[in-house]
Formats: structure tokens, C-alpha cells, sequence
């Protein structure tokens, strides 16, 4: 029992190097979003502080198929809008980086099971976000 | 109302969110709803839409912290995740088609039910030898840190986790939401792993889950940047802060913090039916 103890414990240590090779790159990834949406948010605010926020917030809404394209169209003559918009969707693939990371991980420990797991949990995501593109 | 006025009820309120979801391995976009539509009347749709956002914020700030720490375990995580994110996806699918007040009852009376078994006396975490075999086969009991060695702990529960995990990725699909209360539950009661191993782990998870749910609701054009934006820096600020107390926090008084939350929220359930 003892030896086995320690056995879990250096897969332990291993998997700790490996993990924080994830944590410095979900940070970057975190880092960068937050940028660009502090960076399009104080412009937008500098220019429209005094405004009245947008009617069609608060009104009743139907489900309405929109493409990120359009989204574009409309808003993306405000630049400080699309600033926000991309910082937006650079946070929506930090859990998509995660899931990456650990498919390379349990690859690098030839552990299967995972990496086809991962995969799995990668698909849906890449069909969710991707769903806006097509 | 001003733009600027908005903006800052926002940041402040998810600066509070975040801080409280850290702690309690929930996403904080239970508290961020409320907030968006009981607070300042927007529609809610626009609110399920940020909360997803914040969720992902949060999941993604928190665990930069506790993957260092060694708490979460990432095997738990990816297995249950497969079943949340096609949970989150039939969810969405099938959002138009459920009253969303049902929904909201049942969730409610989980969460109250929960919060009283949660309350009950903490069980001994059983040592990794005697986890299930199933939980043996895919490799899932590990070890956390305590303050004086890495502690083993015991799985337990696999299949009913993973069912429990489909129905939690379900609600963050319909009600915008990244299912920490539900998965919090099911991995500390059900799977039976330590509790900040439960919260850290869920932490992991509800990103993940967020981000299936958000992809789509990107599609139906219901993110709306003005309002995204300051509850995405606050409730990032609010879980740094969150995180970087865990360890020093004791299991008990994050158990009670927890209850509390969930009984509040669960009464907010019930209480927007009535």
C-alpha cells in the first residue's frame, strides 16, 4: 500500500508539471479577452456615458437566428463594439483551449480513453461556437 | 437610464457575484440573472445570453487558480463534461418547446432539498482503495493537498453522476446558467469526493458547460456587448479575489456559504412562479 501511495503521488507531481503549461496558457487567453473588452468597453463608455441605454433591451423578445455577420453589419461601425464582440468570443474559447490541452495531455500519458473523451467534448463545443460562422 | 449608470450597477453587482461563486464552485451567473432582470428589467433572454458569458469568465479565472493548487481532478471533469455539453445542446434545442416556470419550480425545490441535505453531518472521505470499480477502470480517484501531504480520496457512483451531469447540462442550456449548485451536489454527495475537490472540479466543468450553451445563443444574436462587458470584468475581478482565499477558507464555513446561496436561490425559483 505504501508503494502504491506513492506511485499516485509522482503521477501526481507529473501531471502538476503538465497542468501548469494549461494555467499559463488559460491565463493568456483570459489576459487577452479582458483587454480587448476593458479596451473597446472604456472607449464605448468615454464616448456614450451620457446616453439612454438601448429601448430593445428591455422589450420582449422572440427567438431570432441571427449570424455574427450581421451582428457585424449593424454594430461594427462602432469599433470600441467590435472590440468588446471579439474579446467576447476569445473568452467563449479559453474552456475550448482547456478541453485541447487536456486531449494533448492524457495523449502525452497514452491514456485513450481520454483523449477520445476529450475529443468528444471538443466536437460539441467546436459545433456550438461554430454554428454562428456557417 | 445612462449608460454609465448601467455600467457600473453591473460591474458592482458581478464583482459580488464572482467573489461568491469562487468560493462556492457556483458559476455567479445565478446571482447575475436576478440582477439583469429583476434588477434592471432587461429581457431575458439578453440576461440568460451575459450569464453564459460570466459562467465562462468565471469558470476560466477560477481555475487558472486552482489547477495550480492540484484540487481539481481533470478526468472527473472530462468525463462528466461529455454528458453537460450534449445536455447544454439538447437543452437549447429544446428551450422553446418547455415552460420555463416548470422548469424553475423543480429546480427550486432540488436546490431546497439539496441545501437540507447539505446540512447534514459531513461524511469521512473513504480512502482511494475503495472506490468503485468502474471509477478504478477509468482511472478517477486521486489525491489532493492538504497541509501537511496529498491526500487520497475515493469515487464512487459513476453512472448516476454522469446521468445527473446530462440533466445539469440540460438546465444551463434552458435556464443560462453553468449548473455549479447541481454538479457541486452531485460530485460531493453523490460521487462522494472531498469537498473542495467537488467545488474546484465544478468550477472546471461549468465553463465548459457554459460555452456549449453559448455558442448557440451567440447564433440567435442574444450577447449583447454594453451589457456583457462590465458584468464579464466584474465577475472575473470578483472570482480572482474568490479563488485566492479557497485555501485559506475551512470546509465548514464554505459548506454553510454554500447552503445559504442555494436555499436563497431555490426560493427565488419557487418565488417567480407565485
Amino acid at each position: 500500500m505504501k508503494e502504491w501511495g506513492s506511485a499516485m503521488h509522482r503521477q501526481t507531481k507529473r501531471n502538476t508539471a503538465l497542468e501548469l503549461t494549461l494555467y499559463r496558457l488559460l491565463t493568456i487567453g483570459l489576459f487577452l479577452s479582458l483587454l480587448a473588452i476593458c479596451a473597446g468597453g472604456l472607449v464605448f463608455l468615454w464616448n456614450h456615458s451620457q446616453e439612454i441605454v438601448n429601448d430593445s433591451l428591455f422589450q420582449e423578445k422572440t427567438v431570432d437566428a441571427t449570424k455574427i455577420e450581421k451582428i457585424f453589419e449593424m454594430d461594427v461601425s462602432d469599433r470600441s463594439i467590435a472590440a468588446m464582440l471579439i474579446g467576447i468570443i476569445i473568452l467563449m474559447l479559453t474552456p475550448l483551449i482547456r478541453v485541447l490541452s487536456c486531449a494533448i495531455l492524457f495523449a502525452v500519458e497514452r491514456d485513450l480513453i481520454y483523449v477520445v473523451l476529450s475529443a468528444v467534448v471538443l466536437a460539441v463545443l467546436l459545433f456550438s461556437i461554430g454554428s454562428t460562422f456557417i | 437610464m445612462t449608460v454609465l449608470a448601467t455600467v457600473l450597477i453591473l460591474f458592482s453587482g458581478s464583482l459580488l457575484a464572482g467573489f461568491l461563486g469562487a468560493l462556492s464552485g457556483l458559476g455567479g451567473g445565478i446571482v447575475v440573472i436576478p440582477l439583469l432582470t429583476l434588477g434592471l428589467g432587461i429581457d431575458i433572454h439578453y440576461a440568460i445570453g451575459t450569464s453564459l458569458v460570466a459562467v465562462i469568465a468565471t469558470s476560466t479565472a477560477s481555475s487558472c487558480a486552482y489547477i495550480k493548487d492540484g484540487y481539481t481532478n481533470i478526468r472527473i471533469g472530462i468525463l462528466l463534461e461529455t454528458a453537460t455539453t450534449l445536455g447544454a445542446i439538447c437543452g437549447v434545442a429544446v428551450a422553446s418547446q418547455m415552460p420555463a416556470t416548470m422548469l424553475s419550480l423543480l429546480f427550486g425545490c432540488f436546490l431546497i432539498y439539496c441545501t437540507i441535505s447539505s446540512l447534514l453531518p459531513t461524511k469521512t472521505t473513504s480512502a482511494a482503495f475503495s472506490s468503485d470499480r468502474l471509477a478504478l477502470a477509468l482511472n478517477l480517484p486521486s489525491t489532493y493537498p492538504t497541509k501537511h501531504s496529498w491526500q487520497g480520496y475515493a469515487v464512487h457512483h459513476v453512472p448516476l453522476s454522469y446521468f445527473i451531469m446530462l440533466v445539469a447540462g440540460g438546465l444551463s442550456g434552458i435556464l443560462g446558467i453553468g449548473s455549479g449548485a447541481l454538479k457541486v451536489v452531485a460530485l460531493d454527495r453523490v460521487m462522494g469526493l472531498p469537498f473542495k475537490v467537488s467545488t474546484t472540479t465544478s468550477n472546471f466543468m461549468i465553463g465548459v458547460t457554459a460555452t456549449a450553451s453559448a455558442g448557440l445563443y451567440l447564433k440567435m444574436g442574444y450577447i449583447d456587448p454594453i451589457i456583457t462587458s462590465p458584468v464579464v470584468v466584474g465577475i472575473t475581478c470578483g472570482s480572482f479575489i474568490g479563488a485566492r482565499l479557497l485555501p485559506h477558507v475551512s470546509t465548514n464555513v464554505l459548506r454553510q456559504l454554500f447552503a445559504c446561496l442555494i436555499f436563497v436561490i431555490g426560493l427565488q425559483m419557487i418565488g417567480k412562479i407565485l
